[in-house]
């Protein structure tokens, strides 16, 4: 169980992290916020590579800083990762198994099972370095995977993935142990919604709250219409475009608001209600 | 030491070594063939006197002790400028050991070609402590300086600087801060000039340790 306290962090005057607070149990958890919210620099806190100015992170009741096993319970992918790329992939992941603390045996025992999991089976005695973008992110996953941690956070691990390795990014991860707490951090709706459990949404530094695929849907209900791009300009009230795209060659739009009545709603997504969440934090 | 730290050690320099390919081999270069060139040269010009031993001395702290830092810097480019270094700092922040790794096999090393030398002439295993703790004076202040500037091109300046400032600003007493040492290793020299050298690189490491700790660039 992982728990965050009134988490707060500052650089020099700035605060990144403004209290932020959450109860996480096993399950994949998506962390969902804009560029600059603090996803990062929270999972910078959770791997104890910052301390955090204020509040407390607690690891099983237990603050992270006196854990003695916590950070050996972690596997983290940061936003960028590069292997090392004289390394054969084998020789890489027993390079990071050893500094984990891991003994021949066990990586000789893991390394075969992750590069299963990660589809790399065929790539154990290729250099590092003749890997593609996407091989290597797999291979950052299989780093992370490294001594069974029960605390996994991925850093944007689908940025600049073409749509095939975004479908296996998601494949990995919903072949995992279910008794792992995993957290992956986005700002791509789509890649999170087939594979998490539950959202934490972030904005400016908070968690405004952790929140089932239905909940965060729900808080759009009603407030979600699509209508063609030429009718907007009749429209009363306040409104914000959301999306806008082609249907057999009418340009449509997707607008959030709770101040239109002459127009039906549209079922609204998990990305709606984020946007209405932001929106609401906004105004 | 038991098997397992063995290993560990055995696994994490092989994977530096190889992440390093040839250019881990350029150390060997100036010890093992530049070096006993030029002193098989003067050798064979001028036999067994002052000016070979003085070429295995000048030579040595001229290339050895500066090629300290080389296998250290290439093998911290992943750690300070590598993109997603922050990796590397999760389980293991310190990376003291690693430097003191590069350093002890380095310091090793550069045994081989002294046990030539020392038969050629007696007092060569005083230039070799002389050079062994020239050595622990580089890597103290890489990697001090490393941590300190963050930034892997910018620190080889100053180190850079010191080697050439040593070699030659010499003057007729010369600061006993610069490594570089004209007269013949003796244990009065070692005890005076170098003593004093390695209190300051045991100062270098702990600044270097405090820096390493506070790092939060990634």
């Amino acid at each position: 169980m992982l728990e965050m306290k009134h988490v707060t962090k500052k650089f020099r005057k700035k605060k990144v992290l403004k209290g932020v607070s959450g109860l996480l149990e096993a399950g994949v958890y998506g962390l969902l916020g804009a560029n600059g919210a603090g996803k990062t620099t929270l999972y910078r806190c959770l791997t104890g590579l910052y301390g955090v100015s204020q509040g407390e992170i607690l690891w099983n009741g237990e603050n992270i800083k006196k854990s003695k096993t916590y950070l050996s319970s972690i596997g983290y992918l940061p936003q960028k990762f590069e292997g090392l790329k004289e390394l054969k992939v084998t020789e890489f992941l027993e390079y990071f198994g050893d500094m984990k603390g891991m003994g021949d045996s066990q990586l000789e025992e893991e390394i075969p099972q992750i590069l299963s999991i990660v589809n790399l089976q065929e790539k154990a005695n290729s250099r590092v370095g003749t890997l593609s973008g996407g091989m290597i992110r797999r291979l950052g996953i299989a780093q992370a995977l490294l001594n069974e941690p029960k605390l996994l956070l991925f850093d944007e691990p689908t940025a600049g993935l073409d749509p095939e390795e975004r479908l296996r990014f998601k494949n990995i991860v919903t072949q995992l142990p279910k008794d792992k707490i995993i957290i992956i951090s986005t700002h791509i709706v789509e890649d999170i919604e087939a594979v998490c459990d539950k959202i934490i949404v972030m904005h400016q530094g908070n968690i405004l709250g952790i929140f089932s695929m239905e909940e965060l849907s729900n808080m759009a209900r009603e407030k979600v219409f699509v209508l063609p791009e030429s009718e907007i300009g009749v429209l009363e009230g306040n409104y914000r475009i959301i999306k806008e795209y082609q249907n057999q060659g009418t340009v449509m739009v997707r607008i959030l608001s709770d101040e239109i009545l002459n127009l039906e709603s549209v079922e609204p997504t998990i990305e709606d209600g984020y946007l209405w969440m932001i929106n609401q934090e906004e105004v | 030491m038991d098997d397992k730290s063995r290993r560990s050690i055995r696994r994490r320099f092989k994977g530096k070594r190889r992440e390093q390919g040839i250019l881990f081999y350029v150390p060997f270069f100036f010890n093992y063939i530049l070096i006993p060139f030029v002193v098989f040269m003067t050798f064979q010009k001028y036999g067994l006197e002052d000016e070979t031993y003085s070429n295995i001395a000048n030579f040595s702290q001229y290339f050895t002790p500066v090629l300290t830092v080389w296998w250290i810097f290439l093998a911290f480019i992943k750690y300070i400028d590598g993109e997603g270094n922050e990796i590397y700092y999760v389980k293991n922040r310190i990376k003291l050991k690693e430097v003191l790794l590069f350093l002890g096999i380095y310091v090793v090393s550069t045994i081989v070609p002294f046990i030539c030398y020392s038969r050629m002439f007696s007092g060569m295993w005083l230039e070799w402590l002389r050079i062994v703790v020239e050595c622990i004076v580089f890597a103290a202040i890489s990697y001090c300086l490393l941590f300190l500037i963050q930034n892997i091109a910018i620190t080889m300046i100053p180190v850079i600087g010191y080697a050439f400032g040593s070699v030659f600003l010499r003057g007729e007493q010369p600061s006993k801060l610069l490594y570089y040492g004209e007269q013949k290793a003796t244990v009065e020299i070692l005890k005076d000039k170098y003593l004093l050298l390695l209190g300051i690189s045991v100062v270098c490491f702990a600044i270097g340790v405090l820096a390493n700790w506070k790092k939060e660039k990634y």
